[in-house]
């Protein structure tokens, strides 16, 4: 089969692997781009990863004797949000450059080629970059019945990510979903999604979450790998400290308001407007960690809690299953007043049953109490004189133990 | 100072903070020549603040614009070797704000590389120049004509 | 980078849904069982006629409770300190539970009611003082001659409970030690100990109070002869 295509893409194939033969800072040049653009690209790329900002420029000489990365994007269950999002990565003169030093060999979404041909430019990539090219995971992996719920190509999702996965040099899972099986994989997960670090356990992942994920993040961790050849410094969850590593409500601009307990109760009510904090109405900010707060959306403009709505956590574990977004973090999840009301049942069945034992129990220890008195007062009382004006001491009292 | 609205700035004590690094900055280049850079985007700023600190910095003898895959800004302070430098993105969101302290900062440096692809290409356009001389055909004989590909990307 | 499977076990759901539901299940049962066999149990000694004069019966009841505020002019000097402390961790417990937002909300969740909010600097504040009032009963307790000897394990267990709701909540609410997250999750575990508990322990003062301050007064009410 690939003998058939072979011949219409050869002369891509070789322009291609020429260009990627040549360094990226060749090839800016070629393009008449100077190396103060690799210097203020690595400044801008320093300054989200909060790296120190004098590393700019060992990074932008680095990058520019780097070759063009092979980088192969793969789509699996997912919405296609991730890429829109990275494609829509803001100052597209700044943020374009990524698109320059990567070689996005396949991205179904993207791509020129389609059908059998596509397929054929992804095999391709794979062995002329054997080793050495990055494999980017979009959407998640239904592994039910054999992977059949998510498959292109007459493959599955599952035996292309396996396939792919074998000779990449490194795998960036973006998104909820490729990372922790985001929505698909939402109670009750009838696909049996997953993330990749499910699937694939020989190859080092890195996990970039959101629903979608910040552009910057994912061209930033990106750039990362490219300008500094290795793996920025992950979290326990697999995500880049650097981005993941604080809480969306560790940087909140509203916090003084939650530290005074000023909170809006309502959408659009007084404290709305003024800017109050939302826990009330369910922002999930204390238990996310995502750069929103600080990197923001849509280049700097605004978040969603700057805009007025609370945090939906989109990019932690199980996001859509934390009992409702509209629930503050500090309420129960689930149903409990059936419990409850059963509970209540129970109790007053078994207060019920206990009493009557215990009252019996009670009644017959009395009983006996009685027939003892009775029967040490028949062994020792004194005989009555029927005569004496004694005798008409009542002792009816004595056996009245009502 | 009262801003346009007349109303009063919100300082958060950060802008005369920040002097006092950039001193400390200022005297560690005197003795090592060391150049430091302060990444003002990752500091709890209030624009009131950021003005404030422009303010006290001033403006100094230098100021250049650059056109560098989108706008940059830098000028010199009124202080001798603390520089300003901005990097705007799209629609004029600045992306990267900081405080450079050095003799210069590096972006306003023409790289090696960049010299060396200079020469060539102006030798090309000299020849040019001589060509069209020989032929007549006017100094500002236009260059796309040649299809270079060295046309610098505006 | 190769991840456990156990990691997807979030302690946070796991306490906001299984754990909660189950030990209010349990709180419930509890109560309703002890207060349900308690007030079905016969009452005794109501069969001997009230003294000459006597008033009612209720109004002796209900009066008992605050009577029994007060300490009796022998015992004054010496319990007055421990007196004042268990109102100020008393009241102060009342006031963290019912005058923190995120409290609030709790409730209005489970119940649909909900009130206005203390600011939240004021019942930290309310919520340290009480620590130190909560510490200050346990130190009493373990070094007074009289209640050294008459405290058993559900007395200082029971203390333990209460205290360590008030601890994880001030850690939460300071993000100090551990990642919010997991001080949350701790927070509302404790809550859940306290729930499990409280049918079984000393805990259970809180509505038997009512009954046995009740009773002694509806007794004292009719007994006894007229002077």
């Amino acid at each position: 089969m690939n003998q058939m295509f072979k011949n219409p893409f050869d002369e891509i194939a070789n322009k291609r692997l020429a260009a990627n033969a040549q360094t990226l800072g060749e090839q800016l040049a070629n393009k008449g781009m100077s190396r103060r653009s690799l210097l203020k690209f690595s400044s801008y790329i320093a300054a989200i990863m909060a790296l120190p900002p004098t590393v700019a420029h060992a990074m932008a000489e680095k990058l520019a004797a780097t070759r063009r990365q092979s980088v192969i994007w793969l789509s699996f269950q997912e919405c296609t949000g991730c890429t829109e999002s990275f494609t829509r990565s803001f100052s597209p003169t700044l943020e374009d450059l990524i698109f320059d030093f990567i070689s996005l060999d396949y991205s179904e979404t993207l791509m020129n080629a389609s059908g059998v041909a596509a397929e054929a430019a992804r095999k391709q990539a794979m062995a002329e970059n054997k080793g050495k090219y990055i494999l980017v995971v979009e959407g998640a992996i239904p592994l039910k019945d054999g992977g059949i719920y998510s498959a292109s190509a007459g493959e599955s999702n599952l035996e292309v990510l396996k396939d792919t996965a074998k000779d990449a040099l490194a795998i960036i899972a973006v998104g909820s979903c490729a990372t922790f099986g985001g929505i698909p994989a939402a109670f009750p997960n009838p696909t049996g999604a997953v993330g990749v670090d499910k699937i694939i356990k020989d190859k080092p992942i890195i996990n970039v979450s959101g629903c979608p994920p910040i552009p910057e993040v994912m061209t930033g961790t990106i750039s990362y790998i490219l300008s500094l050849g290795k793996l920025p410094e992950l979290d326990d969850l697999g995500r880049p400290l650097s981005f993941y590593g604080e809480t969306i409500h560790d940087r909140c601009y509203r916090r003084p308001f939650y530290e005074r307990g000023l909170f809006a109760k309502s959408f659009d009510d007084e404290g709305a407007r003024k800017g109050y904090c939302l826990y009330e109405v369910g922002c999930k900010g204390p238990i996310t960690y995502n750069s929103c707060a600080t990197l923001k959306w849509n280049g700097g403009l605004t978040f969603p809690i700057q805009s007025g709505h609370g945090c939906l956590g989109c990019s932690e574990p199980g996001f859509w299953d934390k009992g409702g977004f509209y629930e503050p973090v500090s309420t129960h999840k689930g149903e409990v007043g059936k419990i409850l009301l059963a509970a209540a049942g129970a109790g007053v069945v078994a207060g019920t049953a206990n009493a009557v034992v215990m009252r019996s129990r009670r009644a017959q220890a009395l009983k006996r109490a009685s027939k003892k008195a009775q029967s040490v007062a028949d062994n020792t009382m004194l005989p009555v004189n029927k005569t004496s004006k004694d005798t008409n001491t009542d002792t009816k009292g004595d056996n009245d133990h009502a | 100072m009262a801003g346009a609205n007349n109303r009063t700035p919100f300082l958060s004590g950060l802008s005369q903070a920040l002097l006092s690094e950039i001193l400390q900055h200022l005297l560690e280049y005197t003795r090592t020549g060391q150049d430091n850079v302060i990444d003002l985007r990752a500091l709890p700023m209030t624009d009131d603040d950021l003005s404030d600190l422009d303010r006290r910095l001033g403006e100094g003898e230098v100021k250049a614009n650059l056109n560098v895959s989108g706008k940059s800004e830098v000028w010199e302070t009124s202080y001798a070797g603390v520089w300003r430098l901005r990097h705007y993105g799209n629609s004029d969101a600045v992306m990267v704000d900081e405080i450079v302290i050095a003799s210069i900062p590096e972006i306003l440096i023409s790289h090696k590389q960049d010299i060396e692809l200079a020469v060539p290409r102006l030798e090309k356009d000299i020849q040019r120049v001589l060509n069209n001389a020989e032929n007549n055909q006017g100094v500002f004989a236009s260059h796309t004509e040649q299809g270079d590909n060295n046309e610098p990307n505006v | 980078m190769i991840m456990p499977d156990f990691i997807d076990f979030d302690l946070l759901n796991f306490a906001r849904g299984p754990a909660l539901r189950i030990s209010l299940g349990i709180f419930v049962l509890g109560i309703t069982w002890r207060l349900v066999r308690l007030f079905l149990m016969p009452r005794i000694n109501v069969s001997s006629v009230s003294r000459v004069g006597a008033g009612s019966v209720m109004l002796g009841g209900v009066t008992e409770f605050f009577r029994k505020m007060r300490t009796g002019k022998a015992f004054a000097g010496r319990t007055t300190l421990s007196q004042i402390n268990g109102w100020v961790f008393h009241v102060g417990l009342l006031i963290v539970v019912v005058g923190l937002g995120a409290h609030i909300m709790f409730i209005k969740h489970l119940f649909g009611v909900s009130w206005p909010n203390l600011p939240s600097n004021v019942v930290f504040l309310v919520a340290v003082v009480t620590l130190v009032s909560l510490l200050a009963a346990l130190y009493h307790r373990m070094t007074s001659p009289v209640l050294r000897i008459i405290s058993t394990s559900n007395d200082y267990f029971t203390w333990f409970v209460t205290t360590l709701p008030l601890v994880t909540g001030l850690l939460a609410t300071m993000h100090l030690g551990l990642r919010y997250e997991t001080l949350l999750a701790l927070h509302i575990l404790s809550i859940c100990l306290l729930l499990i508990w409280f049918p079984f322990g000393k805990l259970m003062h809180a509505f038997l109070v009512f009954v046995t301050r009740g009773k002694t007064g509806m007794e004292k009410a009719r007994r006894g002869v007229v002077s």
